[in-house]
């Protein structure tokens, strides 16, 4: 192959990258070429010594950061004018899809966060149930009623136990909306990276 | 050899090849052969990058009619090649560590 053969394929070979980019490429074995004709080799040593092709193109590649073919490639990008076209059109459709995603979400908290405030409620009227049992049940048994001031007290004690059972259980859905809040946010990241990715 | 050791070592070794006079391409890859075997195409993207660090200045020089790149190394990479001796005395002490058994084994 000569000098002008190699540096054609080269040029042909790296169509994916930035202008400039190839541009440097094209330089740089162009002047390792010339060196190696001045240091004595034939003009086919010199493009056979700089190694095969395909293998010049892969240690390229694995040396050109992501970023920058994602950024090359997006420069290329011929359809966009006929992207925006399509994005316009489609409006009355993807626009209401959107809208009815985000009100489904907006709903789903809304729902949860109404169960997580009436456990929470709950769990406060019980214990204060309780308290509230024990001491009218105390006042109740050293006055005229002692009986009922016995149930009283039997009331307010289980209230009690029931506001601790409430306690783990608002504990638990609160913890559980968080929970699936974090998961909700990781979804819609890995959906934008993942776009990314495909660009 | 681990990769990013490797970038390491090779950085440190292409600015040694022109610590004492400017050099270009084709020359720094004769002077490392007989060290260390490298590509064309492994010596662009770190020319690329020293100079990115300013670990190395590039000047355009006509030579023959043509142009040649030489590379001029600042003090900023002069000093990585100091960090580098320093460093490499640590991994020595290390190096002598792991291997501590071996040469117990050789004397026994």
């Amino acid at each position: 192959m000569t000098r002008v053969e190699f540096l054609a394929e080269l040029k042909n070979r790296l169509i994916s990258f930035e202008e400039s980019e190839v541009e440097n490429w094209l330089k740089y074995y162009s002047e390792i070429i010339d060196d190696r004709i001045e240091d004595g080799q034939t003009e086919e040593s010199a493009v056979a010594s700089l190694g095969d092709l395909n293998t010049i193109i892969d240690e390229i590649l694995q040396q050109t950061p992501i970023t920058r073919l994602a950024k090359a490639k997006l420069n290329r990008k011929t359809l966009r004018g006929w992207e925006i076209a399509l994005l316009i059109i489609g409006f009355p459709l993807w626009f209401p899809l959107l809208m009815a995603v985000i009100a489904v979400i907006l709903a789903l908290y809304v729902a949860l966060g109404s169960v997580i405030i009436s456990f929470w409620a709950s769990f406060g009227m019980t214990i204060a149930g309780g308290i509230g049992g024990i001491i009218s049940g105390i006042v109740f048994s050293f006055g005229s009623q002692p009986l009922s001031g016995v149930a009283l007290i039997g009331a307010g004690i289980a209230c009690i136990g029931f506001s601790i059972l409430l306690f783990y259980g608002s504990k638990a859905i609160t913890e559980g909306t968080v929970w699936l809040t974090k998961k909700i946010v990781l979804g819609i990241k890995n959906s934008f990276i993942k776009k990314e990715e495909a660009k | 050899m681990d990769i990013q050791m490797k970038r390491g070592l090779l950085d440190v070794a292409v600015l040694s090849a022109i610590k004492n006079e400017d050099s270009y391409g084709y020359q720094i890859i004769k002077d490392l052969k007989p060290y260390m075997e490298i590509s064309e195409s492994t010596l662009y993207p770190i020319l690329r990058r020293l100079e990115a660090g300013e670990l190395l200045t590039v000047k355009d020089t006509i030579h023959n009619g043509r142009v040649r790149k030489y590379y001029h190394i600042t003090e900023k990479g002069l000093e990585k090649i100091n960090s580098f001796k320093n460093e490499w005395q640590e991994i020595m002490l290390i190096y002598n560590f792991v291997t501590r058994e071996d040469t117990e084994n050789d004397k026994g």
